[in-house]
């Protein structure tokens, strides 16, 4: 086992966790909130942070699920398979998905607004990123596909 | 694509098997079946040359060129 597997087979652990940390932020989140922005509930901002925290939370998980499905096949030998270009093309969706409902945030709820505005413009251009890296993946699985062809 | 591999016609002519000439020309047997079932989609020059020189023949011997339908 060479150190770059050493160090992929520790990144698939290591999603694995932050997934169950994820989770866990996500049970304590009704408390966290009050903690983190002084906001008791039933307050004016309580529900608005909530909302924010919560689809940031369950969209986190999605993402973290697909980088689990990549670190694996990069494990296993399959990094230029057609799922990995699907799963790079999903976490793209996913996060030009949640550029635009902080986009609805923005307008519609009173919190973060320049900190959400920054996020969004980060989110925005992770998403395209994603989709042209997606592209690239694709690209290279044909020229593999044909490399493995050849005889 | 309209080139058919001639390799079966070929071993049976020389009475050779495909463990034989796999150990000949140093090509797996998983992907000399590959060549053998028209599922490659290209052949190295190397690879050509060591089949030729393993059944004594030439590469038209092997590799022939039929009107495709589709195109």
């Amino acid at each position: 086992m060479n150190r770059f597997s050493k160090l992929s087979r520790m990144t698939e652990r290591m999603v694995w966790v932050l997934m169950a940390i994820d989770i866990m932020l996500m049970v304590a989140l009704p408390w966290l909130v009050t903690t983190i922005t002084v906001q008791e509930p039933g307050g004016k901002m309580y529900g608005d942070y909530l909302i924010i925290m919560y689809t940031s939370g369950v969209f986190a998980e999605l993402v973290l699920w697909q980088c689990r499905g990549i670190m694996n096949n990069v494990n296993n030998g399959k990094a230029f398979s057609h799922n990995t270009v699907h799963r790079l093309q999903i976490i793209g969706g996913i996060v030009l998905i949640l550029a635009a409902l902080y986009f609805l945030f923005i307008i519609f709820l009173g919190v973060f607004k320049f900190f959400m505005a920054l996020l969004l413009v980060v989110f925005a251009f992770i998403g395209l990123i994603l989709f042209i890296f997606s592209q690239l993946f694709r690209e290279a699985t044909a020229y593999k596909e044909e490399n493995d062809m050849t005889i | 694509m309209g080139i058919i591999i001639n390799l079966d016609v070929m071993m049976a002519r020389r009475k050779m098997g495909l463990t034989e000439l796999s150990d000949k020309v140093g090509v797996t047997l998983a992907n000399l079946s590959v060549l053998k079932n028209n599922k490659a989609r290209a052949i190295r020059f190397s690879t050509l040359d060591a089949i030729c020189r393993a059944l004594d023949c030439q590469p038209g011997d092997i590799l022939e060129y039929t009107e495709d339908e589709e195109t």
